[in-house]
C-alpha cells in the first residue's frame, strides 16, 4: 500500500470493532472518523 | 457497453437497413483505395465513440482519392477534442469512408427506453429536425418530436411505422419503405438488449431513397451475457484502462478530476460520499463501489486502483458493513 | 399496521438452496420474519433448518400458506422466478437480483398488470417491518420499531439513514429499496401511496439518486397527493453525465436526470431536501418535534 498518502477510515456496521482493532494494530497511519461528514471534513483538512 | 459507427452500421446492414456505400479504414492508403473504388466525392468520418466529431474537425469531404489520402493523413492519429471527451480528447485508429449524398432532408428516428411510469417500455422517436441533437430538439421544439411507445409483448405493428412516416411528411410513395426501416431498428432493439439506438440523420435523397447517414447504439451491460456477438464490439482503447481493470476485478470504478481517492461500499453511499466531500471543500477523485459481498482481496485490489491514479492526495474508507464485515474490510486495506 | 410485509406475511424464499438465499433466509429468520418454504427446482423434498423446500411455487403456496416471496436467483434466471411467483398468486415478490437485462424487466412490468402483485426491485436490499419481519439483506441491527417510513433506490445509504434515525432514537414503520436499475417494479409514487394510507406512518424519509425521472414522479406525488411530511436527500450531486455510476439506473444523459434538477423539483412539491446526506437524521427529528 501506498504508505504516503494520508487516510481517513469510517467505518460502521457488521464487526466494526473488531475491524478498527485491525486496523489500529497494523502500522498503518489514518485517522478514524464516525461520522458521515466528520469523515469528508477530516480528508479534506489532510489535502 | 458502446460500439462505433462503423459496427453499428455493419449490425444496420444485418437487418436491411441501407446506409451509404463505404468502408472502414486505418491508414490513408486504404482510405485512397475506398475512394478510388467508391467513384466519386466522400465523406471521411472519425471512428471514436463521443459524438460532436464534425465540430470537433474530425468529419471532411474530399474529391478524389488523392485528396483522400490527403485529408485521412490529418483525421487518423489526431487527438479529437470534442464536448463529450472532455479537455484530452480522444486519438483517432480509424475512420470511415462513405459516398457522400446528395440530401434533399435530414431526418431523425431513434428508439429508447422510456422509464416513466405509463410508458416503461421502448418507445420509436422520429423527427423532421434531423441533425440537430435530439435533446436540444426535446427542450426547444417538443412538437417537433413524434413518439410511439412499442409493449414488446404485442411486437412491431405496422401502424407504428405509418404513425412516425406520415408524421414525418413523408410522401406516400416512401412510407412503406420508411415503416420497413423503423421496424427494423425495433428488432435490433429488442433482439440485441440495446438501451438506445439512433440514426442522426436519417435522410432522404434527391433520388428518393433513404438512409442511415449515421448510426449510434448503446447496449444493455446488464444483456452482454447473452451477445457473444456484441461482446466482440467492445474497444478497450476507448475506456478508461483503470476503469477496465476494476471491471475485471467486479468492482465499480469511475475516474473523476479530483484528488480525495474514496473507498465505499454500494453504489448510493459512495455516490453519497462524493458528495460529502465537495461539500466538505474537496473534490473526489474517484467513484468507487467495492460491493456488498466484498473480499479482503478484492478490497486489497481496489485499494491499488485507486492508489495508481496519480492525483489522489488523501484517501477516504467509508464502508458500512451489512453482509460485507468491517474486519475484512480492514484486513484488505491492512494488505492493500 | 405497516406497508407490504404485515403479521399475515408468509414467506416463501426463491434460489434457497444457493450461498446468498440459505445466507439471508437464515437471517431473515433471526429477524422474527415467517419464513415457511424455500423453493430450488430439483431440491424438493430436503430442508434448511426445518424449512420445507420443494421444486414449485406453487407448492409452497399450496401446502404452506406462502404469500410473499423472496427472490435471490442468478439474473438469467430471476425474470422467471418472478414470473413464477406471480403464476402462483404471490401477492408481494421482492426480487434482490442485480444484473437483470432491462428490457426482461420492461416485458415482467407488462405481466404485472392488473394482477394486484406487488414487485419490489430487481436490484434491491429488500423491505423490513420492524417487529414483524424482512425480506432482503439489509442488516438486522440497524432497524427499531417506529412511525418514520423509509424509502430508497440504494442499499448501503439506506442502512445508513435506518441507522442515524435509529441512533436518534427515531424507529421506522417500514423500509423499503425499491431498487437500482432503470426498472423496477414498484417506484416511489406506489410506495408513497402507500406510506401516505399507513396509520402507522407519520413522515417519510425519500433518497433518490441521478438517472430517470421517478424523483420527478414523486414529487408530483408528494404535492398533489401526499399530507405527511417528507424528507429527502439525492446522491450524485457530483456524478459526471453520461457515466453509470454503479446502478444501471445512475447515469445523467443528454443534461436530464441531474441531481439539481431532481432536487429543485423536490423542493418546489414541499419536500423538506437536504444538501447533506449526514442532515438527514436531523431533519426527520426537528420535524418530529414541531
Amino acid at each position: 500500500m501506498n504508505l504516503n498518502l494520508p487516510m481517513v477510515v469510517r467505518l460502521q456496521g457488521t464487526n466494526v470493532e473488531e475491524g478498527r482493532k485491525l486496523l489500529e494494530g497494523s502500522n498503518l497511519k489514518f485517522e478514524v472518523a464516525e461520522g458521515l461528514f466528520e469523515a469528508a471534513q477530516k480528508v479534506v483538512a489532510l489535502l | 457497453m458502446k460500439i462505433h459507427e462503423y459496427q453499428a452500421k455493419r449490425i444496420f446492414v444485418e437487418y436491411g437497413i441501407p446506409i451509404p456505400d463505404g468502408d472502414v479504414a486505418s491508414t490513408p492508403e486504404e482510405v485512397r483505395e475506398i475512394t478510388s473504388r467508391i467513384g466519386k466525392k466522400v465523406v471521411i468520418k472519425a471512428q471514436i465513440h463521443a459524438g460532436g466529431r464534425g465540430k470537433g474537425g474530425g468529419v471532411k469531404t474530399a474529391n478524389s482519392p488523392q485528396e483522400a489520402e490527403k485529408v485521412a493523413r490529418e483525421i487518423i492519429g489526431m487527438n479529437l477534442i470534442t464536448h463529450q471527451t472532455g479537455p484530452e480528447g480522444k486519438r483517432v485508429k480509424r475512420v470511415l469512408v462513405e459516398e457522400a449524398l446528395d440530401v434533399e432532408k435530414e431526418l431523425y428516428l431513434g428508439i429508447v427506453i422510456d422509464r416513466s411510469r405509463d410508458q416503461e417500455q421502448p418507445v420509436i422517436m422520429a423527427s423532421e429536425a434531423g441533425g440537430m441533437e435530439i435533446e436540444e430538439v426535446a427542450s426547444k421544439s417538443p412538437e417537433k418530436i413524434i413518439k410511439v411507445g412499442a409493449n414488446p409483448v404485442v411486437s412491431f405493428s405496422s401502424f407504428q411505422g405509418r404513425k412516425l412516416a406520415y408524421g414525418l411528411g413523408m410522401d406516400k410513395s416512401i412510407v412503406s419503405k420508411a415503416s420497413k426501416i423503423i421496424e427494423m431498428l425495433y428488432r435490433i432493439f429488442m433482439e440485441k438488449d440495446a438501451t438506445l439506438i439512433e440514426i442522426n440523420p436519417f435522410v432522404l435523397t434527391r433520388g428518393g431513397d433513404l438512409l442511415a447517414l449515421d448510426a449510434k447504439i448503446n447496449f444493455d451491460d446488464d444483456g452482454l451475457y447473452r451477445h457473444p456477438e456484441i461482446r466482440e464490439l467492445r474497444d478497450l482503447d476507448e475506456e478508461e484502462p483503470l476503469e477496465i481493470e476494476a471491471s475485471n476485478t467486479g468492482v465499480n470504478y469511475i475516474k473523476l478530476d479530483g484528488n480525495v481517492g474514496c473507498m465505499v461500499n454500494g453504489a448510493g453511499l459512495a455516490m453519497a460520499t462524493m458528495d460529502l466531500i465537495k461539500l466538505a471543500g474537496g473534490a473526489p477523485a474517484n467513484f468507487l463501489d467495492v460491493g456488498g459481498g466484498a473480499t479482503a482481496e478484492r478490497i486489497e485490489k481496489a485499494f491499488r486502483i485507486l492508489t495508481s491514479d496519480k492525483n489522489v492526495k488523501a484517501i477516504l474508507v467509508n464502508i458500512f458493513g451489512g453482509i460485507l464485515r468491517c474486519d475484512r474490510v480492514a484486513s484488505g486495506v491492512i494488505e492493500g | 399496521m405497516s406497508i407490504l410485509l404485515n403479521e399475515q406475511s408468509r414467506i416463501v424464499i426463491q434460489g434457497i438452496t444457493g450461498g446468498e438465499g440459505s445466507f439471508h433466509a437464515r437471517e431473515a429468520v433471526a429477524f422474527g420474519s415467517k419464513v415457511v418454504a424455500g423453493v430450488t427446482p430439483g431440491k424438493g423434498g430436503t430442508d434448511l433448518d426445518g424449512i420445507p423446500i420443494y421444486n414449485r411455487v406453487i407448492d409452497a403456496v399450496e401446502k404452506e400458506g406462502a404469500n410473499a416471496s423472496g427472490i435471490y436467483v442468478p439474473a438469467s434466471f430471476a425474470p422467471d422466478a418472478i414470473l413464477e411467483a406471480l403464476e402462483a398468486g404471490i401477492k408481494l415478490i421482492v426480487c434482490m437480483t442485480e444484473g437483470i437485462p432491462a428490457l426482461e424487466m420492461v416485458k415482467v412490468k407488462k405481466a404485472l398488470k392488473g394482477t394486484g402483485s406487488c414487485l419490489i426491485g430487481p436490484n434491491c436490499p429488500g423491505i423490513t417491518t420492524p417487529g414483524v419481519g424482512k425480506i432482503g439483506f439489509m442488516p438486522n441491527f440497524i432497524h427499531k420499531k417506529g412511525n418514520v417510513g423509509v424509502i430508497s433506490r440504494s442499499g448501503t445509504l439506506t442502512y445508513e439513514v435506518i441507522n442515524m434515525l435509529t441512533n436518534l432514537g427515531i424507529g421506522q414503520s417500514t423500509s423499503v429499496g425499491i431498487g437500482g436499475d432503470p426498472i423496477v417494479g414498484s417506484s416511489f409514487v406506489d410506495i408513497l401511496e402507500l406510506f401516505e394510507a399507513d396509520p402507522e406512518t407519520s413522515l417519510v424519509a425519500i433518497i433518490g439518486e441521478i438517472g430517470g425521472n421517478a424523483e420527478e414522479e414523486a414529487a408530483e406525488f408528494v404535492k398533489n397527493k401526499m399530507s405527511k411530511p417528507v424528507v429527502g436527500f439525492i446522491a450524485g450531486q457530483t456524478a459526471p453525465p453520461g457515466k453509470r455510476m454503479g446502478h444501471a439506473g445512475a447515469i445523467i444523459s443528454g443534461g436530464k436526470g441531474t441531481a439539481a434538477e431532481k432536487m429543485k423539483a423536490w423542493e418546489d412539491a414541499g419536500i423538506n431536501v437536504v444538501v447533506n446526506p449526514a442532515d438527514i437524521g436531523k431533519k426527520v427529528v426537528s420535524i418530529l418535534n414541531k
